[in-house]
């Protein structure tokens, strides 16, 4: 599934990220999203539920519900 | 000289390192792309002088933003003189796992540098323990000193080595053509995390415990409800303090100014002299000065924010809306700045690191209704709008200012729009950012900060605001009055003339030529267009507190004027090109000429456009 589909506090592991802008997915790389790795949805903004924010590593990092989207991970 | 460049990623401390090292004024944070410009300064180390450059913060050699791209051109850049050129990598060492890549590029590209191991105070009391030689070993020998910028741990002994491997021999940079490109591919970059992870591993004896305190205090700040309530408090917050600090020292300085004149006004003769000292220069600079303290409290207020780590979390709770708009979450600060003062929003605009969202950020800020419009609209609303209550609880002339506030906001938001779909941006837009862990916020850093733009302003945009205001009296000034006058001394000057001149293109607005020539001063600040007016029409007392002055002016208003040219007057304030310092902080913030004029256009066609609107539907 999509990461934007994560719930809350449950590991998943990333198993590909496709993006249509190739920058896009390098800085997701560069933050941390990478696969194999795991990944922790945190929190969602209050009230749209959108941006997400996501513990990789030991850092936190949001994204955009459409950003997240370029994510896939495990069910 | 010897060059030593400071890089790392961004938030890593490098810019407080840099501080402290140059003693020169720069600003650090608690936020990534604080530094969006490079910025030098020079240290002597036991008698010997380098020349420090900070360079905005890199996640990797591969790059994608404009200000990251300055700090790989010069890495790359083969033209200058490499013999000396030391790298300084300033490393978070509470987040060691994302900083060494960079680390292992550098190594890998042949480039000579340090490590600064930086925040190691807050990381060993966290627990991490590590084995810095084996890491030097592993990175091929390179040194590697703990350093603390809030402590000053390590400094020195960093200059030391800094100039000890400063000393040693020229290395050239062993990157092959396609490396650019090989940075990019997926497979390169997990292999360089791999090794990273394997790097730790060998390095770290002790992991580092995890930050309770910034998970606790984000369940509360981005808590569904709490957040959005924090969130809107912060801000009201802001506005008000904004206001109810810079009051008393905007009146300080204004009042300094009027005594200045009114002593220059008694020691000169009477004529062109005592004129442009006194309504020229003083005036000028005073107009200038007045605008530090909201400077400089906003900056307090940001730079506190930054520091402490709650900007960032503000930009994660609003990006949803203004996403809308095509703008960043951040844009709300200069936009809710600029409804005290567009020069100081303007200025905060830099806390967006996209340079496209920034420069429409500050093209709209000055669409919002700043605190110098208040006379203006407060003299037009009596003269319209009847002081009775809807409802017997809503106060008629409130609710119509409260009109006007929307509609700034409003208008702001339409023409941000306009320019999402119009224009391809220069840089793409996405959120994708690093929350920084929280810290206490260093006080002495924030004030250096706000003051150093207070001085900025001054030095760099006060020219041009200077220039221009006595451009102003000038046209107000001269030709000067006839002896025998029977009018007020406007009605003889250029500010006149231009007025008749320009009287025919504004007659669609219903405006005659008294308006248009008040409309000249009214650029030097806005609340002078009240002032302005009772001189044409030669209104005893020119005090906006007044209160015999205004009911005079708005009896005259009312009885000259029809409904339709009032509020047309009313729409032209506000979206016309604003004050002539708006124009100052834009020329230097947007360092040319190109987008104030861009901006005084196109404000200047929509107040047009509006006014006439609003007077054909009014009369």
């Amino acid at each position: 599934m999509k990461l934007n589909q994560a719930k809350t506090n449950i590991e998943y592991e990333i198993l590909s990220i496709k993006c249509e802008e190739e920058h896009v997915c390098t800085r997701l790389l560069n933050l941390g999203f990478i696969t194999g790795k795991k990944v922790i949805l945190k929190r969602k903004a209050p009230i749209f539920k959108d941006p997400l924010l996501f513990q990789v590593g030991s850092s936190q990092i949001a994204l955009t519900n459409s950003e997240a989207n370029y994510i896939e991970v495990t069910d | 000289m010897s060059k030593v460049a400071l890089i790392g990623l961004p938030n890593s401390g490098k810019s407080s390192i840099f501080n402290l090292i140059t003693g020169n004024k720069q600003r650090i944070a608690n936020f990534p792309g604080i530094t969006v410009e490079k910025r030098t300064g020079s240290r002597i180390i036991d008698s010997e002088k380098f020349e420090f450059l900070d360079l905005p913060g890199i996640y990797t050699l591969d790059t994608s933003t404009l200000d990251e791209k300055v700090t790989r051109d010069y890495i790359f850049d083969k033209s200058t003189d490499r013999n000396t050129d030391l790298v300084v990598l300033v490393l978070d060492a509470t987040n060691l796992k994302k900083s060494l890549y960079l680390g292992l590029q550098l190594k890998e590209i042949g480039q000579k540098f340090v490590i600064a191991l930086n925040m190691s105070d807050i990381a060993r009391s966290r627990g991490q323990k590590l084995n810095l030689q084996k890491l030097s070993d592993v990175l091929g020998g390179v040194k590697v000193i703990e350093t603390s910028a809030s402590t000053n741990e390590g400094i020195d002994s960093l200059l030391s080595i800094v100039k000890e491997v400063a000393a040693e021999e020229k290395k050239e940079l062993t990157v092959d053509k396609n490396y650019q490109l090989k940075i990019k591919q997926t497979e390169y970059i997990k292999q360089k995390l791999n090794q990273v992870d394997v790097i730790l591993k060998a390095v770290v004896n002790r992991e580092i415990s995890k930050d309770n305190l910034t998970e606790k205090l984000d369940s509360i700040v981005l808590h569904p409800v709490w957040g959005p309530s924090i969130l809107f408090g912060v801000l009201l917050l802001i506005f008000q303090l904004l206001f109810a600090w810079s009051d008393p020292f905007m009146g300080i300085i204004e009042s300094a100014f009027n005594m200045l004149a009114s002593v220059t006004n008694n020691f000169l003769d009477d004529g062109l002299l005592k004129s442009l000292i006194v309504d020229g220069i003083i005036a000028g600079v005073g107009g200038i000065l007045v605008f530090l303290p909201h400077i400089i409290f906003l900056f307090i207020i940001i730079y506190t924010l930054e520091d402490f780590g709650y900007l960032g979390r503000a930009a994660f709770l609003l990006d949803f809306i203004m996403r809308k708009v095509g703008l960043p979450g951040k844009s709300v600060v200069p936009l809710l700045s600029s409804h005290a003062c567009a020069i100081p929003g303007i200025m905060s605009a830099r806390i967006i690191e996209n340079p496209f969202q920034r420069l429409i950020t500050m093209m709209i800020s000055p669409l919002t209704t700043c605190s110098a419009r208040l006379p203006v609209y407060t003299l037009l609303i009596a003269v319209i709008v009847p002081d009775t209550k809807l409802f017997g609880i809503i106060g008629l002339p409130g609710l119509a200012l409260l009109c006007l506030y929307l509609f700034g906001i409003l208008s702001a938001f339409i023409v941000a729009l306009i320019a999402k779909k119009a224009f391809v941006p220069t840089s793409p837009s996405y959120l994708m950012m690093e929350l920084p862990s929280y810290r206490v916020p260093q006080f002495k850093n924030v004030l250096r900060g706000a003051l150093a733009k207070g001085w900025i302003f001054t030095r760099k945009a006060g020219t041009v605001i200077l220039l221009l205001s006595i451009i102003i009296w000038g046209l107000v000034t001269f030709p000067s009055a006839p002896a025998n006058k029977d009018k007020p001394d406007i009605h003889y000057s250029y500010a006149a003339s231009i007025g008749k001149v320009f009287e025919p293109i504004f007659r669609p607005l219903g405006f005659d030529w008294k308006i248009t020539t008040a409309l000249i001063p009214s650029f030097a600040a806005r609340e002078v267009l009240v002032s302005a007016m009772g001189t044409v029409y030669s209104v005893s007392g020119d005090d906006t507190e007044d209160k015999k002055f205004l009911k005079d002016l708005s009896d005259i208003l009312k009885k000259e004027y029809s409904l339709g040219t009032l509020l047309a007057l009313l729409v032209w304030f506000v979206f016309s090109p604003q004050c002539i310092a708006t124009f100052g902080v834009l020329k230097k913030e947007t360092n040319g000429y190109k987008m104030p004029i861009i901006f005084g256009t196109y404000t200047l066609i929509m107040a047009y456009f509006f006014s006439y609107i609003t007077f054909l539907v009014f009369s």
